[in-house]
């Protein structure tokens, strides 16, 4: 069994192994130092991939491997909104493992949360993260609440003894002088801080230095700071800027030549969910620090960053490599002054069948040799889901092992056809667990099941119509695809396919829609839907004929499709309606299974003839279309384990077809030759060319 | 350096952890080696952990001997100096140097026990004190330790060949060897093969002989001898019998066995009355000093003249023994005979010496120096009293224990330091006796010369006993402390010493005995009695 506090990475060596170990200088699972792949400049690693590709996965593992080794902050740039509060969670983080305690840093950290105006409760959070620096940076003992309560009350104490009267109401800048007048005169001694207070100036050195009357103590600079920090928009950006320039210098003096030349490791900062305003703003800053012509001193700051989605457009200079690029070295190298020239973009590859095989390697009882390609086709790769459908697959194993009754499947084998109906350990079912993380919005969520179904966007917008899907928006489908778009599933929703267009999250939604059908009465029910939906694409015309026997397939009625192809196969002649029969069929075929409860799967059992002697009121070459159907309809599933026999007969079926048709023949034999080996291979069947 | 290890170790860190324990060994090998008390002072080199080779400063030894040592160490370079750097006004006195190879370390089982070294030393030492007083060439007492068995020679003799050809201050001979073993004569055939004047003090077996080794003490035959004089003078009711060493690797105690045989056996009738015993020295073979058959064949054979072939530490266990014998009437006195280089003072304890008087026995011993020389002051030779004279000065200083003199250790060391130093002299003072030259002037060689071992061997060899027809007269005679006699090149005295006085002595002494005369040794050899 593997433990669920070390989840196993796979796949993902040349990152933990590789690229981090050379920026780090230290080996990630041996006690090791390892040479520097870059001496000075270093590039900013960004992981990019979809939901679940397992970005936080990854610095999690960084994370456990190295905490305690080398000063290391993992800090979720999504959950602050302000660069400051992310600067302060960094500070926080590295400031244990740092020789030197962001001297330069600091004051200008407490004059920006110092200064906070706002409502009392705004101030409060602003009072504890003041003392939640001093006490990272050792400059106080004793617990948060303590430390903010005699903060305040040192500084209030200062804000009387400056205003005399009673019920004075201090003003910002007041406030500001204050705390910068109680952390200096506090904590630092006057020959050092000088130098600091002189830095800061030098920032502001254009700033109109006597509009807002003079600051006492040579505060100017840091007092302009604060104001254009609370100013917002512009002002803001800039005292940001100031405040990640003052932190990347801090770590640069940090450390000194002993650890330079005894190449300590670095210390390493992982941002999660950079595309969040605030982290991506963070990372463009970084990058602008590190990008500033002339020849300053490098910080030795590591950072790996990740961002949902591809790379931020505007980051045209940026290196992109594949994971396995990063094995031996990533031959970056700083090419021109943008910014985004310091960014190496690494995304996030899908697993291989092998890492399947290896994730259900510690299953308690053999399975089922097709289970691992089966679950690898299904998901692509996909390490979340993979995961997930491997831990359900290990976790029902056991359970059958020791007889516990649980929901999903039968106990036993677990066949690959099963894989989508087990339950995780919390007794959620996989397919609902799995879209709660890939869309993590419930509303969307809920309004995508029931919209994948629809083979196209004006297909959805009707069934939305149909099914009367609330929501603000005027247009619930075009709500649902932009959703997909901003959760970057995809760039833009082509028209005509189905709203997801990434296969594995249409199948999960399509098989969520199966499990959550509610009978056939229902408005809601998988039969209601896909009626629905015959009809819709009906009234489209000829066009639309092979979605309206798709959906009528999917509803259960296999029978009318048979009908309708082979009357189709009787009364045309011509060689283009070759391929469109052709085309039909195979269409037809992809349509998803009804749920279980309406429809028993004989589909293996009626391809292979099992069944004809139901079928003894129709003639040969019905029930030859049937079985047909019924074999292609097994086959495009995802999950259905491509066995020789059923393929041989797709063939077989297509060359008795071929014989019996007065015109069709070549096509028809044609792709009795070709679509046997593409059903194999899981290939898409191909039409016969013109 | 804030982080645990867990962060592995930088180059820095490596190279401090390969410095650190290479400075630190480094200077513990610079400590060490600045420190380290020397395997062996003054430059012997240690063999066996025993420290041997040839010295002229102090070196370990013996507590006992360390004072001494030093003494010697300190006028060593005392001499060095005169002849180097001489003090404001004074002439340049030039050295010989004589070794004294011998132990100088003791155990349970070694060759020479502690007292024995300290008193052989001192007499050396004496006569070196003598030596330099006087005028002529001083003298450097070089001591040459061997090992305690007296087996790490070869180094010594290798190293002793080195100081041969010093021309300033060479070597002049070598003394000490200080018992009859097998290792002793092969140093002393060595030496001689090395053609080193050698003198051995206190050798009795009269098989040590080689071309260059001389002795001052007379050997086992002579003292034999001596005590056959003594018994025609004293026959007793001559009833003999023989107490004999069986010990088969004591070559000393089968030499004298064997000896004691050839001059008494007949006579006494010693084939068969005899008795044997297992001495106390050597390795373990049984139960040492069983004289219980001994004592009673002795007392039931009434026996009158014991005659022991043995060493003189089993002696007092016969005494003791026969004091305990019942069988024995004790109403007529018994005399034990035995031969040494004198008396070793076990033998003349009190309590020794009143179980002999209980017993009416009397101890005979043919020695080399009698006490009665010092105590009574007769018939001591010529040379005793500046021996006594520098000796008392030491055992002032050093305190040498009761009766240092008896066992005639100091003594014979000294009398074979001097043998060595006045060949020297002699050889010194003829060669650069000035020439008369054609206008009357004495002319000295410039520089003076300074003889080699060969001219000091030449000069001992050179006959000093001459007869003149009416009496025999000793030309370069040995004054020495325990009697006035020399050497003769004939190969019957095999450089054993000639006139050397062979005093018997009797403890304990009876009252108002008469003068005895003292046997010399080779004296028949002369027409006339030695001078």
């Amino acid at each position: 069994m593997h433990t669920s506090e070390a989840p196993r990475l796979y796949a993902r060596d040349p990152l933990l192994h590789s690229l981090v170990p050379r920026l780090t200088g230290l080996a990630y699972a041996e006690r090791a130092r390892v040479p520097w792949e870059y001496d000075k400049d270093l590039p900013l690693v960004l992981l990019t991939g979809r939901h679940g590709m397992g970005r936080s996965a990854v610095l999690a593992a960084l994370e456990r491997h190295y905490t305690g080794r080398l000063p290391l902050a993992l800090v979720d740039t999504a959950a602050s909104d302000l660069v400051v509060e992310l600067l302060e969670e960094l500070v926080r983080f590295l400031a244990p493992g740092l020789g030197r305690r962001f001297p330069l840093l600091l004051p200008g950290l407490i004059a920006v949360f110092g200064g906070h105006g706002g409502t009392a409760d705004e101030r409060a959070r602003a009072t504890a993260r003041i003392a939640r620096l001093l006490i990272a940076c050792h400059l106080e003992n004793g617990t948060e609440t303590d430390v903010a309560q005699r903060w305040t009350g040192r500084v209030r104490q200062r804000l009387e003894e400056a205003g005399a009267g009673g019920d004075f109401r201090p003003g910002a800048h007041a406030v500001t002088y204050a705390v910068l007048a109680e952390y200096f005169e506090r904590y630092t001694r006057s020959r050092s801080a000088a130098p600091l207070r002189q830095w800061y100036q030098e920032r502001y050195a254009e700033s109109e230095a006597g509009a807002a009357g003079a600051a006492p103590d040579g505060h100017d600079g840091l007092a302009r700071l604060a104001d254009w920090f609370h100013r917002g928009g512009d002002y803001r950006h800039a005292a940001e800027q100031t405040l990640v320039h003052a932190f990347l210098e801090d770590i640069a003096t940090s450390r000194s030549k002993w650890q330079r030349l005894n190449r300590d490791p670095r210390p390493l900062a992982l941002l999660d969910n950079t595309h969040s305003p605030a982290g991506a703003r963070l990372v463009d800053l970084v990058l602008e620090y590190r990008a500033r012509p002339g020849t300053a001193p490098h910080d030795p700051l590591v950072v790996v960053a990740t961002r949902l989605g591809d790379a931020p457009p505007e980051a045209a200079d940026a290196t992109h490599r594949e994971l396995p690029d990063l094995v031996a070295s990533t031959r970056w190298r700083r090419t021109g002054h943008t910014p985004s020239a310091g960014l190496l973009v690494v995304p996030l590859t899908p697993l291989s069948r092998d890492d399947v095989l290896l994730m259900l390697d510690a299953a308690s009882a053999p399975l089922h040799p097709y289970l691992a390609s089966a679950l690898h086709t299904l998901t692509g790769g996909h390490p979340l889901a993979s995961s997930v459908l491997c831990e359900a697959v290990l976790e029902h194993t056991r359970a059958s092992a020791s007889h516990e009754e649980r929901p999903g499947p039968p106990a036993g084998p677990l066949g690959p056809r099963n894989l989508l109906e087990l339950t995780t350990s919390d007794g959620l079912p996989v397919t609902a667990a799995l879209l709660e993380r890939l869309l993590p919005s419930p509303h969307q969520r809920a309004r995508l099941v029931p919209l994948s179904l629809a083979r196209d966007s004006t297909a959805a917008q009707a069934l939305a119509a149909h099914l009367r899907l609330e929501g603000p928006e005027q247009l619930p489908a075009n709500a649902a695809a932009d959703y997909l778009e901003a959760e970057q599933w995809q760039h833009d929703t082509p028209q005509d396919r189905p709203l997801a267009a990434d296969p594995l999250l249409n199948t999960l939604l399509v098989h969520e829609a199966r499990r959550t059908s509610q009978g056939t009465d229902s408005r809601r029910g998988w039969q209601e839907i896909h009626g629905f939906l015959r009809r819709h694409h009906t009234t489209r015309g000829e066009e639309s004929e092979a979605d309206a026997l798709r959906h009528t397939l999917a509803a259960g009625d296999a029978k009318t499709v048979v009908a309708a192809l082979s009357e189709e196969f009787q009364s045309e002649q011509d060689r283009q309606s070759a391929l469109r029969w052709l085309n039909c069929l195979w269409y037809a075929a992809t349509a998803p299974a009804p749920p279980a409860a309406d429809w028993d799967d004989e589909r293996a059992a009626m391809a292979a003839g099992a069944y004809d002697d139901r079928y003894h009121d129709i003639d040969e070459i019905d029930r030859c279309i049937n079985r047909l159907l019924h074999g292609l309809w097994y086959l495009s599933d995802a999950l259905a384990e491509p066995e020789a026999d059923l393929c041989d007969d797709i063939g077989a079926e297509l060359a008795f077809l071929s014989l019996r048709h007065q015109t069709w023949r070549g096509v028809l034999s044609q792709a009795a030759r070709t679509w046997p080996a593409a059903a194999r291979d899981k290939r898409p069947l191909p039409l016969p060319e013109l | 350096m804030f982080l645990s290890r867990r962060n592995g170790f930088g180059p820095l860190d490596k190279a401090i952890a390969v410095l650190v324990p290479l400075v630190l060994i480094a200077v513990g090998v610079v400590v060490y080696l600045a420190t380290r008390p020397e395997p062996c002072a003054g430059g012997l080199e240690k063999q066996d952990g025993q420290c041997v080779g040839v010295t002229d400063t102090a070196f370990d030894a013996n507590d006992d001997v360390k004072g001494l040592i030093q003494d010697v160490a300190d006028e060593n370079a005392r001499v060095a100096k005169a002849w180097a750097s001489p003090q404001q006004g004074q002439a340049r006195i030039p050295y010989g140097r004589i070794a004294l190879m011998m132990p100088f370390t003791s155990d349970e089982s070694s060759a020479m026990t502690a007292e024995m070294i300290r008193r052989a030393l001192a007499g050396a030492h004496a006569a070196q004190l003598r030596a330099n007083s006087g005028g002529g060439p001083h003298y450097q007492l070089l001591m040459a330790p061997d090992g305690k068995d007296l087996d790490k020679w070869p180094p010594v003799v290798d190293d002793l060949e080195d100081l041969v050809d010093d021309r300033q201050s060479p070597l002049v001979g070598v003394m000490g060897l200080p018992s009859s073993t097998p290792e002793t004569r092969d140093a002393m055939r060595e030496l001689s093969e090395r053609r080193i004047a050698t003198v051995g003090p206190v050798i009795t077996s009269a098989d040590m002989n080689a071309p260059y080794f001389f002795k001052t003490s007379p050997n086992n035959d002579l003292l034999a001898d001596a005590l056959g004089q003594y018994l025609k003078k004293n026959p007793g009711e001559g009833k003999g019998f023989l107490v004999f060493d069986s010990r088969p690797d004591d070559v000393y105690s089968r030499n004298l066995h064997r000896l004691l045989e050839k001059k008494f056996g007949k006579t006494y009738g010693l084939r068969q009355r005899s008795a044997s015993f297992l001495g106390s020295t050597g390795p373990a073979a049984g139960i040492p000093q069983r004289f219980q058959s001994a004592a009673q064949k002795i007392c039931v054979t009434d026996s009158d003249t014991v005659f022991f072939a043995g060493r003189d530490q089993d002696l007092p266990a016969l005494v003791k023994r026969l004091s305990q014998e019942p069988s024995c009437d004790r109403s007529s006195p018994v005399r034990i005979l035995k031969v040494g280089i004198g008396l070793e003072p076990t033998l003349s304890t009190p309590e020794l010496t009143q179980m002999l008087r209980e017993t009416k026995t009397t101890l005979v011993a043919a020695a080399s120096v009698t006490r009665q020389w010092w105590l009574a002051k007769k018939g001591a030779p010529a040379g005793l009293g500046d021996f006594l004279t520098f000796f008392n000065r030491l055992n002032q200083r050093h305190d040498f224990g009761t009766k240092p003199l008896d066992d005639g250790y100091a003594i014979m060391y000294h009398d074979a330091f001097t043998l060595l130093s006045n060949a020297f002299d002699r050889s010194y003072s003829e060669a650069n006796e000035g020439t008369r030259e054609i206008d009357g002037s004495t002319k000295t060689p410039d520089p003076a010369r300074t003889p080699n071992k060969d001219d000091v061997y030449n000069t001992l060899i050179d006959a000093s006993i001459v007869d003149t027809g009416d009496s025999t007269r000793c030309i370069g005679c040995l004054r020495g402390a325990a009697g006035t006699y020399g050497f003769e090149k004939s190969s019957d005295t095999d450089q054993w010493p000639v006139c050397k006085p062979i005093p018997v002595i009797e403890h304990p002494a009876a009252a108002n005995r008469e003068p005895q005369e003292t046997y010399r040794s080779f004296e028949k050899t002369f027409k006339h009695p030695c001078p």
